[in-house]
């Protein structure tokens, strides 16, 4: 504990001044400090090539070292909010870059809402990619990443399959262009032909799989336009009642509430939830056709497949349930067996001539024991002993 | 009107304060330890398969006479109910008295993919029953069940009410179509038959990323920048940490049981509508006569309070309470306000049925 502490104080330590060497430098390029630099490559953009960018990935990769187990996961979390919101940071920033010597609410405001409505038609849905990973979808960190890392989780193939192939014409979520349809239709022919037919359904449950998270990502950008619009909306109100966002962390918790109230509006059309259900179906139908081909390969290397595992826990589980329902039974029978027993026994005793000795010894003394016990009325006794059977022996003398 | 504006300079500051606190944060993140979850002393008294019942020891000198079993979804883990000593709705029962049982359900693995909601209603749930009630000379004890864990508890107690003396449902999904329930929705269009089929045992994850679906906004983002606020704040971190440790500490859910409880429950609502079977028994809520306490939360966003009031129109029983918490599905039990009321008030209740 004490070494990765000590080592997260010299990485902090290393990490800040080369921030504030970064800021520094930043500041003297700024319009105000002397110029911006037309490549117009900001401190402030989450691309992965961004110096913020590279500083949040140094960081996450320092909380990878500094960290114990259970707290990277939410270093990195807090990393990629961090990236969200200095992209946002960003984007402000360039739009109010106008506003520099002007000094009304109304400018920032106007300027503001001009920004956005921008943002927004620059990005309307015709223009949306065909990667859906890297649209407008994921504006500002919307939750498609969400889906992107349960996909690659519920693949029963090694690393992200989908992005290794995207661009290469073969797979991946939007990356097959639709004319590879017509080499699907295609009659597999020869010695692999059931190979190949195997491969051809993959493709073409890839193409439906990367359909429906078109359909989805388009979903997502229409609320992200809307999200924008309400923010728009609010920034008008507020510059009316004289007031403004305050700084970044506001206007960041702005966009977060128009986004909840966009996408709730979402939430409530039966499409949307019908279509989230489809996402998972279609990822689910090429999943289960990849465990398929899995499954023969592992036939071929002699080694167990997944269906043999469920074939056998499934009968372990049956056997389970069989020798539960055997034992409950033995258990009752023995129940049963007792009542027969002593049921026998009274009958013994009821058909045998009275005994004359009382002498109290031994076994004899037990047996009568057990018989004073037992009612006098056979017919009697046998009824209530199996109605108390029926019901697994409830005692009435329990306390509660 | 200059102090209005929403300046450049502003951003930027804003941006240095975001960076500053990330540098410090990486310290207070490495010294914050071990996230510990589940603070009030218990003791393991029976265990089958990967379930472990564990039994919390007495904070008072005379406890309850009639023990009280907590029966907890299978989403997510039950520690929630215990996760620190300021945040605990066990320790507020065993404060007010109460002799407290908890179902933990453990991490189901492959071998456990067959298992039925028989299996856990009729099996599992109903020998903790019997394990406790022998142990204690009682032929029936007081069960409390919560989320999933409270449509357990109402078929249990549908089907072996001579085992249940009064029964506490908290955040209880009860019928699963009213207009608002967005996971009943959304369960709607799902092939189930093909999830389970295809993965077994329907991954944790997955739940998250449902969960998470609700709120995306708040939930995958603006929760962390409240955190990145809390750096600075080593008590404040420790408790978001435990929070979200809980958050994504899902265990994987069987995946006949899963297949199940979507057909029956969400998909076919037949809790409500009627022809639910579990065991082959049929399960009705007209069986429940006994006392009923039904606490829900009013801004729950996964079970909507109204899936969870409906159960009073359903019920057989004429000794029905409710209580109407003003929070949401996780600030019931972690919420101050939480601890204040909740544990009281099922204590109090009953105690008013302990005669």
């Amino acid at each position: 504990m004490v070494e990765s502490s000590e080592s997260a104080e010299a990485w902090t330590r290393v990490w800040l001044d080369a921030q504030k060497q970064f800021l520094d430098a930043w500041q003297q390029l700024s319009p105000s400090g002397g110029g911006w630099p037309a490549s117009g490559k900001l401190p402030f953009s989450a691309g992965d090539s961004s110096l913020w960018g590279q500083a949040l990935d140094q960081w996450s990769r320092m909380a990878n070292l500094a960290l114990p187990q259970a707290t990277q996961d939410v270093a990195g979390r807090l990393a990629g909010l961090g990236k969200s919101y200095l992209q946002m940071g960003e984007t402000f920033w360039r739009m109010l870059q106008q506003t520099q010597g002007t000094d009304t609410a109304t400018d920032w405001q106007a300027v503001m809402n001009q920004g956005l409505e921008q943002l927004r038609k620059a990005t309307s849905l015709g223009e949306i990619p065909s990667d859906p990973w890297c649209g407008f979808a994921t504006l500002w960190g919307l939750p498609l990443d969400t889906w992107k890392r349960i996909g690659v989780s519920l693949s029963p193939f090694p690393g992200e399959m989908e992005k290794a192939l995207r661009g290469s014409g073969v797979a991946g979520a939007g990356g097959i262009p639709r004319n590879v349809e017509q080499v699907l239709g295609l009659p597999p022919l020869g010695y692999t032909r059931e190979w190949q037919e195997q491969v051809q359904e993959w493709t073409r449950l890839s193409l439906d799989y990367g359909s429906v998270m078109q359909d989805f990502a388009r979903v997502l950008a229409k609320v992200a336009q809307r999200a924008l619009e309400l923010m728009g909306e609010r920034l008008t109100e507020l510059s009316c009642q004289g007031e403004s966002l305050g700084g970044l962390r506001a206007a960041y918790d702005l966009w977060i509430d128009c986004g909840e109230a966009a996408y709730a509006e979402t939430l409530a059309t039966p499409e949307f939830p019908a279509l989230q259900a489809e996402l998972v179906n279609a990822l689910m139908r090429l999943k289960r056709h990849e465990q398929r081909i899995l499954d023969e390969v592992m036939t071929g290397m002699n080694m167990p497949t997944r269906q043999e595992l469920d074939t056998s826990h499934k009968r372990v589980y049956e056997l389970r349930r069989e020798l539960r329902d055997l034992q409950a039974r033995m258990q009752d029978m023995d129940s049963i067996n007792e009542l027969r027993d002593q049921l026998e026994e009274l009958r013994d005793k009821v058909d045998a001539p009275p005994r004359r000795t009382t002498s109290a010894a031994g076994p004899s003394a037990k047996k009568t024991g057990v018989t004073r016990k037992t009612p006098v009325n056979k017919k009697a006794s046998t009824k209530t002993a199996g109605r108390t059977s029926g019901r697994r022996a409830q005692p009435k003398s329990r306390k509660d | 009107m200059i102090q209005t504006a929403l300046q450049p300079q502003r951003i930027l500051e804003d941006a240095l304060e975001f960076n500053r606190k990330m540098a410090a944060g990486l310290n207070s993140l490495s010294q914050v330890g071990e996230v510990s979850v589940g603070v009030s002393p218990k003791e393991a008294v029976y265990a089958e398969d990967k379930l472990v019942l564990y039994r919390y020891r007495p904070r008072v000198d005379k406890p309850a006479r009639t023990p009280l079993l907590i029966v907890y979804a299978l989403v997510n883990r039950p520690y929630m109910t215990d996760l620190q000593e300021d945040r605990s709705l066990i320790r507020g029962l065993l404060d007010s008295g109460e002799d407290v049982y908890l179902i933990d359900w453990g991490y189901p693995d492959a071998a456990d993919r067959f298992l039925q909601l028989d299996d856990y209603i009729n099996g599992y749930i109903h020998r903790c029953v019997a394990h406790i009630c022998k142990q204690h000379g009682l032929r029936r004890l007081n069960l409390l069940g919560i989320c999933q864990g409270g449509t357990f508890s109402l078929c249990y107690t549908a089907l072996h009410p001579e085992r249940v003396r009064n029964l506490i449902t908290m955040v209880t999904p009860v019928d699963f179509h009213t207009a608002n329930n967005t996971l009943g929705q959304w369960a709607q269009g799902l092939d189930v038959d093909l999830l389970v089929d295809t993965v077994g045992n329907v991954p944790g994850e997955l739940l998250n990323w449902t969960f998470l679906s609700m709120k995306p906004f708040r939930l995958t983002g603006q929760k962390y920048a409240d955190m990145a606020d809390m750096l600075d704040d080593p008590k404040k971190l420790k408790n978001f940490l435990r929070m979200e440790k809980w958050i994504f500490d899902s265990p994987d859910q069987p995946g006949e049981v899963f297949r199940q409880f979507i057909k029956y429950f969400y998909q076919q609502n037949r809790l409500v509508t009627g022809g639910l079977e579990i065991g082959a028994q049929p399960v009705s809520l007209q069986q429940i006569t006994l006392p009923v306490l039904n606490i829900y939360a009013t801004q729950d966003h996964l079970v909507p309070a109204e899936s969870s009031i409906a159960l009073e129109k359903h019920l057989g029983t004429s000794d029905y309470s409710s209580i109407a918490f003003q929070g949401g599905h996780i600030g019931i039990y972690v919420s101050g306000r939480a601890q204040k009321e909740i544990p009281p008030a099922i204590a109090r209740w009953l105690q008013d049925r302990s005669s």
